[in-house]
């Protein structure tokens, strides 16, 4: 497994390469550096880095980082939100990000400055609707993060609208009869059916009700949590990206989009 | 005669033959005998694994296979390697009939020499010894070959190739022609007469002198001392005939001048067993040998067919699932995150077992487990309360395939499907899978829990290659229960006989389970035990399409206080593998047609509702025991943990109407659980300083509350459970489903010894509940009624109007009893210390019990302060179903008018008896919109009443919604298991509601409303002590019911108007607007 950390600006990305090489130090993963050159931006070098492997390349970067990701030399990228020359959907995110997730290539970690960095990460959320094709982020976080001492928590947020339609899914129960067993019930059930950590890692159920931009954001900041897992279906607009939109601006911790088509990291 | 003709009638003469071996070979032989070299094999270095596969696969079916050669043990074994699973079916007959070995899974066992004397060692050397000397003073060169035992032999071409069985013409005239230049006329013939005549001169008596055209030889025995061996072994005694026995050689003819070494196996004593010769016989087969020819290729075809005969039975035997998709309940492929939702639905349970339809191999996602009705422990969890002691896993069945264990992740799954066969409650499993080797198996189950014998557990097992020769093995185990629960401790042993394991596993502080388990080859299944440690293992070496099929039976033995001897599991299985898998099924079948005869509800026109009815109907006969009050119908069933098992007031209200209506000693069955409960019903009131009986929320084995003090919410938050405190309209509950019963059924015996006592008992607890005010009216204060929103709230209607109804109809009941047995009414009054003051004074506080009803809006207020809590718009409590208590918080809906399931409209439903029709509309309207049926009891109960006020559309609705509370898609809330008060809601709504059969007094009001898609409902229904067959179908102008009555006449209510119909079939047509019309047939 190896992260390429995409380096635009040596001085805004220092939270970025920081957070990046800490997940992949706690997920055992290797990271790389690489910068596409542009006219008229200094070329970071490796120095100011702390010693980050850095490469340099030319060209059109979304052509190049796809090239890298479909050879299978790169399996998870990480980028900075700190462009303001871009004209991509989410506040921060560049061109070249945001062409990545559309390609659904590989997971996509994003850090904007100001973050809470990842250090030893103790704890991680990972938003779940209860639909089992939402679920890649829960599956990426148990493969790649799932270890003692480190609490996963699965934040499952319901809203007054609608329960996904899709077979599999096991959102929030509609009906208690008993609320002391109902609830033990399904949580045991919705570890169950969208967690598959070997042994070893903690997992929590927490279920919110609310806006689920704001509920996530406010649990992980609350409760000093180093990184939110999600699962990427493709688009901003709707349902679930409208969240993550949301979220490039309002999370205290770095994000890790997961499409929810990629293979297992 | 033309030529054509000569070339018909040899056509004819052969097609006769080939007809007479064909008749002659169809049929199972139970032995067979063959001889080696040049039968079963062309040469000794020849693969026989072909021979090996199919002898293995003929013991594993339990024919005796006897080999009989010349050879040794060393020759022949190395050669055909077979191993059988057990010893005692394949035997060696070898070294000219001087050695016999039994062959077993370890291999060849000498069972008997025939060891020279030195007197015929010497006799045998001088015979030897003398025939060379004739030979090579006749100029041949002969040699003395290798000393066999008995026996010597003379090689008469040495240097000569050896060559294969099949091709002696050639050597045969090279041996003739060698012996006719030396002098020997007679050739191989003379030369053999000489070597009698040398033996009987050195004293032999019965010298056997054999040739394989090659050698001569001279011994002590035979191949006529084999088969004489083999009838003495295996023909009689073994208590079979000789025409049991089939004989396979490849030279019975004349070789050359002499006879073939397979003549000697025609003895006197076989001459009705058939022989049948695959050699070429160039020289024709004896008369009473039938030739097939064809060489060792023949004779694999032949084994072939006796094994495709045994196993066409075991293919055909294996049961086939029911056709009829209305009877089928499908789930396809394999969904991992469904697959506990699947686990609980494919349950198969008899009312005192449970085993959930996990995967057979298991899988990480699998929760396999057992459950025992009414078998509890101290729980570990937190808090911890009793739990029920799951039984040991009797399920776990693995297949290796070469080595490697099929499952689902293994390779692909090519087809995959399970059907619960809900007519007799069977779980089929057909499956096939590539596996990572690139071998394709096909395997089906079929599991059930006997409803005929409720002790016993079967399934039947069957996999077959596809497109590979290998070996299968079926592994079988008994494991720990994966449901957790009370279990301090289980105990494996192996069972010895029946063959087995037996698994004992006890509760802590409470009962257990001894499960007693046993695998079996099944009938026509090539496969053969061979028992390891811990586990059954069987198989065999199998060719493309031959099926490998195991009996998996199980029965356990449970106690409520202690784990029972294992001695009761073993004899229960003992008699249940005397029975036989296939005869148990017959019986299981049996039990599940005579319960559907009784409670079957049949619609034409909605196969979805169709299918729901069935599922629920299913769910409800498979949860109920008919017999044992020890336990009653749990929340959800016996197919999952949730709710462990406990009894809540779903049974009464819910569950027992259908019983009533269709198996009323279930429904009997039922209610004694709660008279066997009267004691910790009284404790619990006691204990709340109250009198007489209030039964708990949640009951368990012992009758006493059982609801835990606190739970976990919705993120693992500790809160209060006031259930057990506060809801105490159970009481009630119990004293309607009582009351219910006597009424549909009149079972005056069970109300006299009973029922009357539960009334008087529950009656005095809601008298000594009430508080009198100053004014004189009575209140129950601080309850929770059915809408669990609202907790400590006083004069609950639903509970007030029904304890009002209960101390009322405990009152009516105790004049009934007065008047049939005044005795036994005297002395229940004396044991309960009932005296004519206290039953006096129960008559002022009927009168003064605060019901909460306006007769003007003939509305029910709720409960007290209802009207005044705050509104909720109505857009907020959609779209139903929906938690209000997550998305509006707790406290909001504590305050607020926001109904969790019918409160007020499950009284009149429950009352329907009583409140009228208007008063029932009024209290609908008003409740209905702001009910947001947070509960699966919810739904089924507004079809109901949406239904008898003939608001057909909005019933059907709320019929779907609760359809799908266990079977959509989305929801999950199957996993850990059913709901039962869901499927009892389903029914009363499709018979109470849509059908518009409900009681009134004795008599069953009539006044079917069916919804549009139904064109027509067939559905039998008991009541007091009539049989009636109801036939309802919708017409445009109306509706049709067409009525049998049975065994007892009926009172129906029509139009208001109470008719008796009698015994025999009645027509009652209603055209839109107008009233019945009645019609004897």
């Amino acid at each position: 497994m190896t992260l390429l950390i995409a380096v635009a600006d040596a001085a805004a990305d220092q939270e970025l390469v920081a957070s990046a090489r800490a997940l992949a130090a706690v997920a055992s993963w290797e990271v790389r550096g690489v910068h596409v050159r542009e006219p008229g931006i200094q070329e970071p070098g490796s120095a100011d880095l702390e010693g980050l492997e850095l490469t340099a390349i030319d060209g059109d970067p979304v052509e190049a980082l796809s090239r890298l990701a479909g050879g299978a030399s790169v399996d998870a990228f990480a980028f900075g939100l700190s462009c303001s020359c871009g004209t991509g959907p989410a506040a921060g995110m560049g061109h070249v990000a945001e062409a990545l997730l559309n390609s659904h290539v590989a997971p996509v970690l994003l850090v904007r400055p100001g973050m809470r960095r990842v250090s030893g990460l103790k704890r991680l959320y990972v938003p779940l609707e209860g639909s089992p094709s939402t679920s890649a982020a829960m599956r990426a976080a148990d493969d790649a993060l799932c270890a003692r001492g480190r609490e996963i928590v699965m934040l499952h947020v319901v809203t007054g609208g609608d329960t996904p339609a899709e077979t599999g899914s096991l959102p929030a129960p509609r009906m208690t009869d008993q609320e002391h067993y109902e609830w033990s019930a399904w949580q045991d059930e919705f570890t169950m059916r969208f967690s598959t950590c070997p042994e070893g890692g903690r997992h929590r159920v927490a279920v919110r009700v609310g806006d689920p931009a704001g509920i996530i954001a406010e649990e992980a900041d609350k409760n000093g949590a180093e990184l939110i897992v999600l699962s990427w279906s493709g688009s901003f607009e709707s349902g679930h990206g409208a969240v993550i939109k949301e979220l490039l601006n309002a999370a205290p911790c770095p994000l890790l989009l997961v499409p929810s088509d990629a293979p297992a990291v | 005669m033309p030529k054509s003709g000569d070339k018909s009638t040899t056509t004819d003469s052969e097609s006769a033959r080939a007809r007479k071996l064909e008749r002659a070979l169809d049929r199972e032989f139970p032995v067979i005998c063959f001889a080696w070299d040049g039968t079963a094999v062309a040469r000794r270095d020849t693969d026989a694994a072909a021979v090996r596969s199919r002898v293995e696969r003929l013991t594993a079916l339990g024919v005796d296979i006897a080999v009989v050669s010349s050879a040794d043990v060393a020759d022949v074994d190395d050669q055909l390697r077979a191993r059988p699973g057990v010893e005692g079916r394949l035997f060696l007959y070898l070294s000219r009939g001087s050695e016999i070995y039994v062959v077993g899974p370890a291999g060849p066992r000498l069972l008997e020499r025939r060891e020279a004397s030195s007197l015929e060692e010497d006799q045998l050397a001088a015979t030897a010894e003398a025939l060379l000397d004739r030979l090579t003073a006749a100029g041949l060169e002969v040699v003395l070959v290798q000393e066999h035992l008995n026996r010597k032999s003379i090689d008469l071409v040495p240097g000569w190739p050896e060559p294969p069985g099949t091709a002696v013409g050639e050597l045969q005239r090279e041996v003739d022609e060698r012996l006719r230049a030396a002098g020997f006329a007679g050739g191989l013939q003379e030369c053999m007469d000489q070597a009698r005549e040398v033996g009987r001169e050195a004293g032999i008596a019965y010298p056997a002198v054999t040739s394989d055209v090659r050698h001569i030889d001279i011994g002590l025995t035979g191949k006529s001392d084999a088969m004489h061996a083999v009838t003495r072994g295996l023909v009689t005694g073994r208590g079979r005939r000789p025409q049991d026995l089939l004989v396979l050689g490849d030279t019975f003819g004349p070789v050359a001048d002499g006879q073939g070494t397979d003549s000697a196996m025609l003895i006197p004593e076989l001459r009705r067993a058939v022989y049948v010769s695959v050699g070429p016989e160039p020289a024709g087969v004896p008369p009473q040998v039938l030739h097939a020819g064809g060489g060792p290729t023949s004779f694999l075809d032949i084994l072939h067919d006796q094994l495709a005969m045994r196993e066409i039975v075991a293919q055909r035997s294996f049961p086939e699932p029911n056709a009829d998709p209305a009877w089928r309940f499908e789930v396809k492929g394999f969904d991992p995150f469904r697959e506990r939702e699947v686990e609980t639905w494919l349950t198969v349970a008899n009312g005192e077992t449970g085993t959930r339809g996990a995967l057979e191999e298991g899988s990480a996602i699998s929760t396999p487990a057992t459950f025992v009705a009414g078998v509890y422990g101290d729980g570990t969890g937190d808090p911890a309360f009793r739990q029920p002691v799951p039984a040991p896993d009797w399920t776990g069945l693995r297949l290796m395939v070469a080595g490697s264990a099929m499952t689902l992740s293994n390779g692909e799954i090519i087809e995959h499907e399970r059907v619960l066969d809900m007519r007799h409650g069977i779980v089929f499993r057909s499956w096939r899978q590539r596996l990572r080797s690139g071998r394709s198996v096909r395997m089906r189950t079929a599991r059930f829990a006997s409803l005929a014998d409720r002790q016993v557990l079967a399934a039947r097992a069957e996999a077959t290659p596809e497109d590979f020769s290998g070996s299968i093995v079926w592994q079988s185990a008994i494991g720990v229960s994966h449901a957790g629960g009370p279990t301090k401790e289980t105990q494996f042993e192996v069972l010895d006989d029946p063959p087995g394991l037996i698994a004992s596993t006890r509760g802590r502080n409470g009962g257990g389970h001894v499960l007693a388990v046993t695998t079996n080859p099944a009938p026509g299944s090539p496969v053969a035990r061979t028992p390891q440690q811990a586990r059954d293992v069987i198989g065999g070496r199998l060719e493309p399409g031959d099926p490998a099929t195991v009996d998996r039976l199980a029965t356990i033995a449970s106690a409520r206080t202690k784990v029972p001897s294992p001695e009761v599991a073993r004899r229960a299985l003992q008699r249940a593998r005397d029975v036989g898998y296939d005869e148990l099924l017959r019986q299981h079948r049996a039990a599940w047609d005579a319960a559907w005869d009784a409670a079957d509800l049949r619609v034409d026109g909605d196969a979805a509702d169709q299918h729901a009815l069935r599922f629920a109907i299913y769910h409800m006969i498979s949860t109920a025991h008919p017999t044992k009050d020890t336990v009653s119908v749990g929340a959800r069933g016996l197919g999952g943990m949730s709710y462990f098992l406990h009894v809540f007031w779903d049974t009464e209200i819910f569950v027992l109407p259908f019983f009533i209506y269709t198996q009323p000693e279930t429904a009997r069955t039922l209610l004694r659980y709660r008279y066997r409960n009267l004691p910790g019903a009284r404790q619990k009131a006691a204990q709340m300083g109250f009198r007489g009986a209030l039964y708990p929320w949640e009951s368990a084995d012992k009758g006493i509350e059982t609801t835990p003090p606190y739970g976990y919410g919705p993120s693992g938050e500790q809160v209060p459970i006031l259930s057990g405190l506060m809801e105490h309209h159970i009481s009630a509950d119990v004293a309607w489903g009582t009351w219910e019963y006597w009424k549909a059924t009149g079972d005056d015996a069970f109300m006299a010894s009973m029922g009357v006592e539960m009334l008087l008992e529950t009656a005095r607890f809601w008298v000594s509940r009430a508080a009198r005010d100053r004014e004189g009216r009575y209140h129950v204060r601080v309850v929770v009624g059915p809408d669990e929103y609202h907790e400590g709230v006083d004069d609950n209607a639903y509970t007030n109007v029904l304890a009002r109804w209960n101390i009322k109809r405990a009152l009516e009941a105790l004049v009934w009893l007065e008047t049939v047995d005044v005795a036994y009414a005297d002395e229940l009054k004396k044991r309960l210390e009932l005296t004519v003051t206290e039953l006096f004074g129960w008559r002022a506080v009927i009168d003064g019990y605060v019901d909460g009803y306006d007769p003007e809006t003939l509305l029910y207020e709720q409960f007290a302060g209802f009207y005044d809590m705050a509104d909720v718009p109505i857009e907020k409590l959609r779209p139903r179903p929906m938690a209000a208590d997550l998305l509006l918080t707790r406290e909001v809906t504590l305050v607020s008018k926001v109904v969790k399931q019918a409160d007020v409209v499950m009284l009149c439903h429950v009352l329907a008896d009583e409140i009228d029709e208007r008063t029932t509309r009024a209290n609908y309207d008003y409740y209905e919109p702001i009910t947001c049926h947070g509960s699966s009891l919810s739904p089924g109960i507004h079809a109901a009443v949406a239904a008898r006020l003939h608001d057909v559309p909005e019933a059907t609705e709320y019929f779907k919604m609760a359809a799908a509370i266990d079977l959509a898609d989305n929801m999950g809330n199957a996993a850990a298991g059913l709901h039962m008060a869901t499927m009892g809601g389903l029914w009363q709504a499709a018979v109470m509601g849509f059908c518009g059969v409900m009681r009134r007094g004795e008599a069953l009001r009539l006044d079917p409303q069916l919804p549009e898609a139904w064109e027509q409902v067939r559905l039998p229904l008991r009541f007091r002590g009539a049989h009636l067959h109801l036939d309802i179908r919708a017409r445009k102008t109306g509706v049709d019911v067409g009525i049998t009555v049975e065994r007892a006449p009926v009172t129906l209510q029509l139009d208001g108007q109470e008719r008796e119909l009698q015994p025999g079939r009645h027509k009652l047509r209603r055209r839109n607007g107008r009233p019945w019309q009645v019609h004897a047939e």
